[in-house]
This record gives structure tokens, sequence and C-alpha cells, in this order.
């Protein structure tokens, strides 16, 4: 700014310096006529407009730059402190990737958090790219190519060309072209949990070139400022769920330590009052059908606690899942249970569908328990091409529609909508020979 | 509720031991009244478990190791290292797999959960004393 204002003044005084010198010579010295210096002094000023120009191009040029610099210093303060206003981890995670997209400039952002073991990316987001490119791309990057030398060396990587770099692996299918690109590592107290990764620097008029020192220096704060927030958010998160669970924990203990057995007093009450009842035979039934309802309450609560177990499903597989459900239904039914895996097609499902899947399975093995009056159930896990089968047949009185949709219908409801969640579709069909077959498949994601 | 019956000879003799007052009561008398069982002891805690089991040497033990005191399980565990001849029978509210693999160590195979007719609780203990 400054510059501008001075720039006529420069460019003038110089000229004005030196024609005032050329008139005062010529005035002094009456043998020297103007003709003689004038050439030389009009050469002179030349000299000294071109020289001041020269000057003030540095001059435009470093300012700009200082410009920029604390343009950039204004944006990383006002992206730290929009960073500080959110808790929640998801929306904290997508802030800091299009802030860090908009600090430096660049056409594509992404952000990866690593697994605790700091190995794997555990989630990764974007910004920058459509969410049809982001479907098109498919499953997460797996950490291969420059992505891993960033994860393993947790050192800044600044790229003026992806393809030739020697360690690149190249792109997917349908991933859109980049060439340059900045990486910085999240850390947080000296460990890195996860990375920044931006690319095709775009400059003011749209051309692209290569990330600068000084975009590596902003963002690198940027990262300092985002490892802090990021972790805010994890911890809250971690406390929420740890009340959560907390919660459960007690509720469990109670249904369990209180509730079940005051119940199952009672029932024994009933039991003996039967047994010393004399003759009276319809009150004996009927206190037999008390016993029973008791029973089937004291059951419901425990398939309830076992619900409520904290992450009843969290990290088993699906084979191991079911596994676990059928020692559980052997457990508390007189059942008799066969878990058979045909088909490894299971393994290339996410932790994720695998729990809605163990969801769908128990419904429909507590349903059998309860309705189906039935003395085996086969559950099969299958394959066909391109989608997994799970099947689970009974040999009870078999499935009336009608009677479910007019009382107990809210856990086929449920199981339909986790198989629609899923992509797949959900049957419920007569047995080969006697009972209900209830038919889950689900396509499976190349 | 520390009662030691030395009456009833000839049944199998049993330890009772839960921390529910009403289950307790109302277990203890149904097998008071079972044909061939002799109830020796009932224990509300963990303690008298011990006590009662090392005293009055059942052939069978009839427990909820899921007791209040927190001590269920290792009383458990003393009781089936130092009477290698006690038949277990768990009954208890809730199986899950943890409790399950616990039993399995503890080569406990016998139990059943609360709620189910006792008509199967009764044969399984007879099942546990002829094992």
């Amino acid at each position: 700014m400054i510059s501008r204002r001075l720039k006529p003044l420069a460019l003038l005084f110089p000229v004005l310096y030196i024609g005032v010198i050329g008139v005062a010579i010529t005035a002094a010295r009456p043998e020297v006529t103007p003709a003689m210096i004038w050439p030389g002094f009009a050469a002179l000023m030349v000299g000294a407009v071109a020289f001041t120009f020269w000057i003030f191009r540095l001059l435009e040029r470093r300012e700009a730059v200082i410009n920029e610099r604390s343009e950039q210093l204004a944006a990383l303060y006002k992206a730290s402190l929009a960073l500080t206003q959110e808790l929640d981890l998801a929306v904290v995670l997508q802030q800091v990737v299009d802030l860090a997209r908009s600090l430096a400039g660049a056409q594509y952002g992404a952000l990866g958090v690593l697994d605790p073991d700091r190995t794997t990316i555990a989630q990764f987001l974007v910004s920058g790219i459509t969410p049809e490119q982001r479907q098109r791309l498919g499953p997460l990057p797996s950490g291969k190519g420059l992505l891993g030398v960033l994860i393993h060396s947790g050192e800044t990587l600044r790229i003026p060309d992806i393809a030739s770099d020697p360690r690149s692996v190249g792109f997917p299918e349908n991933h859109p072209e980049m060439t340059s690109l900045l990486g910085v590592p999240i850390r947080f107290k000296g460990e890195v949990m996860g990375d920044l990764y931006l690319t095709n620097k775009k400059a003011l008029n749209g051309a692209l070139h290569g990330f600068t020192e000084q975009d590596q220096q902003i963002l690198e704060m940027f990262a300092s400022q985002a490892a802090i927030v990021i972790k805010n958010a994890q911890l809250y998160r971690q406390a929420q769920q740890l009340a959560l669970l907390e919660e459960r924990e007690r509720i469990g203990m109670d249904l369990h330590d209180g509730v079940i057995q005051s119940i199952y007093a009672v029932g024994l009450n009933l039991e003996d009052i039967q047994y010393r009842l004399e003759g009276e035979p319809e009150v004996k039934s009927g206190l037999g059908h008390a016993i029973e309802g008791l029973n089937d309450v004291i059951r419901d609560i425990r398939t309830y606690i076992l619900d409520l177990r904290p992450q009843r499903f969290q990290g088993r597989d699906l084979a191991e899942g079911l596994a676990e459900l059928g020692r559980e239904l052997r457990a508390h039914s007189f059942l008799h249970v066969d878990v058979v895996t045909e088909s490894d097609a299971w393994r290339s499902i996410s932790p994720a569908q695998t729990v809605e899947i163990l969801h769908i399975a128990r419904e429909a093995l507590t349903n059998i328990r309860k309705h189906a009056r039935a003395s085996k159930v086969d559950v099969t896990l299958a394959g066909r091409p391109g989608a997994l089968i799970l099947t689970i047949a009974d040999n009870g009185v078999g499935f009336n529609a009608d009677h479910a949709r007019a009382g107990e219908g809210n856990g086929l409801w449920n199981m339909n909508e986790r198989a629609q969640s899923l992509g797949g579709s959900f049957e419920i069909e007569p047995g080969q020979s006697a009972g209900t077959r209830v038919v889950l498949d689900i396509p499976l994601s190349e | 509720m520390t009662v030691i019956n030395r009456s009833g000879a000839g049944g199998i003799r049993i330890l009772l031991a839960d921390d529910h007052h009403q289950v307790r009561e109302q277990l203890a008398a149904r097998l008071q009244r079972e044909n061939g069982f002799d109830l020796v002891g009932v224990a509300a805690n963990s303690r008298l478990t011990l006590q009662l089991a090392l005293d009055a040497r059942p052939r069978v033990l009839l427990i909820d190791p899921m007791m209040r005191d927190g001590m269920g399980l290792a009383t458990l565990r003393r009781l089936v290292a130092e009477l290698p001849d006690l038949a277990v029978v768990v009954l208890t509210a809730v199986i899950d797999t943890s409790l399950d693999m616990k039993l399995q160590e503890l080569g406990v195979h016998h139990k059943q959960v609360k709620g189910v007719a006792t008509a199967d609780l009764i044969s399984e203990l007879r099942l546990a004393a002829n094992g």
C-alpha cells in the first residue's frame, strides 16, 4: 500500500534532481551548452527511472508475499477459533479438512485418522470431492504409497508432482487427477494421530502449481491446533460413551440382582402353592400358566440384559458372533441349535455390517424362541458370487404373517429396516417340511 | 440360614448357596420336600458357603456364584480345588459367554438359569450327583 503512494514521488524525485543539477551546471558555467550535457543527463534520468521501477517491483512482490502470509495467518486464527466452537467429533473432523484445504488453497483435501495402533487408517474424510466422486472411489485407502510414507515416517511431505515421485504407487480407478501434494501429520503429545493431505495447489488465477514453504508452515501450525481439538472431541465422545455404558451396566446389574431373582422367587412360591393344593385341577393349571408367564418375563429380561452388555457384538466377526448367539440360545432354551458356516464370503463384510447382521439374527432367534414352539434351529451362513446369505430355519409351528403384523410385528419391522440399510433383502418363508425360514441376502461390495 | 440338617440320611447331600433371601427360602423348601435329597446346609454368602461346604462335605453344591459380596466365583474355585468329589450345579440369572467360559475352566458343566421349570433343576441335580 505504502509503495503505491511512494512510487510517483520516487519516480519524480531523481528525475527532478538530475534536471536541477543540469540546469545549475548550464547556469554556472556559460561555456557548457545544454546540448553538451543533456543527452548524458537524459540517459541518467532514464536509468534512475528504470532503477526505481525495478526496486518497486521487488517491493511490491515482497509486499504481496507479506500480505498473503498475514491473510493466511488471519485465516489460521479464524480456523482455529472456528474449530474450538465444536465438540462433535464427526463435525470437527470434517471442519479440520475443509479449513485446511482453504488455508493452503488446495483443490482437494483429505484427513486420515489413524487407528490407535497408528498403522492403519480408521477414518478418511475428504473435502473438495463431490459425494458421487467419493462413492466411485470405493473403500478407504489402505495407506500404501505416499500415504503410507506419511503415516510411517510422521514427517511432512511436500511434492510438486505425485506421479513422478518414486514412492508413489499410482491412483485407483476413478480417482481425480492430482499433481502437487502437501501432507502434514497431526500430532498429539508427539504421537501421530492422523494426517492431512492436500493436493493441487490452486493459484489465484486458477493455475495449478506446487505448494510453497509458507503453505507448509501454515498447515503445520494448523495441524497442531487441529490435534488438540480432535483429541478434545475424542475425549468428549469417550466420556459420553462411558457414562452411557456405566448407566447400562447399572441397569443391567439391577435387573440381574433384583428383578430376575424376585420374579423367580415368586415363581417358586407359586410352584409350592400348586404342589400343596389338593384337587382343584383348574386352579392348578391356572397356576401353571402363571408360572410359565413369569418364566417368559424372566427370559425377556435376560435377553434385554445381554443386549445391554457393552459392545455386545463389537469386535466380533460374523461367524464368531453367530456361534455366540447359538450358545446363548442353547443356554436359555431347550432348542437344539446348529450354526454352520459354509462359505468364507462373510470375511469381506465390514464390522458395521457385521453388527447389523448379528442384530437381525438375534431378533430372528428370539422370535423362534418365543413363538415358534420349535425344537431345532439351523443357522447357515452361505455365499453366492457377490452376496452373503444367512438362513435361519426352525421346525416349529410355522409363521403367521397376519398374527405378526397384528401383534408383535415390531421385531419384523426392525429386521426389515436393518436388512434394507445393508442394501439387502429379507424374506420369511415356510420351511421345507415344517417351520419357518428367514433368509437374509446381502450384496457384498467389491 | 446356617442350619445343618443331618437327619435325612440316604439322600443326595446338598448344600444350597444363594444370596437372595426369597429364592433361598423357596429353593430350600422345594429341596426339602423332594424325595432322595438331603439338604445339609443353606448359605447366604460366600464365606458361609465355604465354611459349610468344608464342614458338611455335601455331594452336590447348588450355587448362584453371582453373589453381591463379589466372592462367589472365587469361593467356587477354591471349593472345586479342595473338594474333588464335590459336584457343582450353578443356578444363576444370566449365563453370558464370559461366565460360561469361567465355569468351563472350573470344570463346572451343570448349569441352569433361573426361571426354567424346577423339575429341570431337580433332574440336573440328580445328574450331577450321579456324574
